[in-house]
């Protein structure tokens, strides 16, 4: 079954999240990246930053909590086992750092049925407790029509 | 890790340092899931990945788009980059060892802004591509 196109503009969120530094450590060592921007307290803190910062694919913690709300969606109804990341997309405004409090909204921006496949577009606007663009993601999903 | 560089100092066709990683384990996958919240079993459960048509579990796209942020970031200071994206192209599985490289393709003056733009690939030990992507950067002048 295609997806519908009449759910283009659809909106999800807003979902907050809080930015830790023990979250940036987990995740800059599931990476294997041993970057002390993110790792060493002492090193980022004589950094330029002036203390530990978030690696740019960060981005997918705070603000691909969307995606779930989206996957689960009951009136897309999307084939879960027939969906794969297909692209994704970032554009930095600010950086982000331990103690943010980030608040993402989405929308679906663009969905095209082609004849094998559905591909399905989800924009998603990051801002920090200012009120600041940190980020603009957008996530795209290919499905395979079974 | 990332010096201080300069809009004037890159030149197009300059290649970006290499990045080796892996090879990869599913231990990897585990700690990948647990850190990013994503516990698609495709990542981590054999015996789903199989159930699915595949011959055992799959990388996260999103762990090999972080190995190309990671060669992005020990090149070029996080603060300076604007704009990163990838297409994921192929799948990567336990054993692969991921070479992610990338050249410079344009530079810029756009307002007040010096952009270099550049490409990005990830490639395993066989040369099979598994995320191709671009990205740009607004860089200091030197004067």
């Amino acid at each position: 079954m295609a997806v519908d196109r009449k759910f283009i503009g659809k909106e999800y969120g807003p979902m907050t999240y809080e930015v830790c530094k023990e979250k940036i450590k987990e995740y800059a060592r599931a990476i294997k990246n041993e970057d002390p921007h993110y790792l060493d307290e002492e090193f980022a803190t004589r950094s330029k930053y002036g203390g530990i910062i978030a690696p740019p694919t960060f981005a997918v913690i705070y603000s691909g909590q969307l995606a779930m709300p989206f996957f689960m969606d009951p009136e897309l109804n999307l084939d879960f086992a027939m969906l794969v990341h297909g692209e994704q997309e970032f554009e930095f405004y600010d950086i982000v750092r331990p103690g943010d409090v980030i608040t993402t909204q989405g929308k679906i921006a663009n969905i095209e049925n082609k004849e094998k496949v559905d591909v399905i577009s989800l924009d998603a606007y990051s801002r920090n407790q200012e009120g600041k663009l940190v980020c603009k993601a957008v996530y795209t999903f290919v499905i395979r029509k079974s | 890790m990332s010096q201080e560089i300069y809009y004037e100092d890159i030149n197009v066709g300059d290649e970006m340092p290499k990045l080796v990683k892996g090879p990869l384990q599913k231990l990897q996958h585990v700690m990948y899931a647990g850190a990013s919240g994503d516990f698609n079993p495709l990542h981590t459960d054999d015996d789903f990945a199989k159930a699915v048509g595949l011959d055992g579990v799959i990388a996260h796209g999103m762990l090999i788009m972080g190995f190309v942020g990671q060669a992005i970031t020990q090149w070029i200071p996080r603060k300076y980059l604007k704009r990163f994206g990838v297409r994921f192209a192929g799948m990567t599985k336990p054993g692969n060892t991921i070479t992610v490289k990338g050249n410079v393709v344009e530079k810029r003056v756009d307002g007040n802004e010096n952009i270099i733009k550049c490409e990005v690939l990830a490639q395993d030990e066989n040369g099979d591509v598994k995320v191709t992507g671009h990205f740009e950067a607004a860089l200091p002048l030197k004067s």
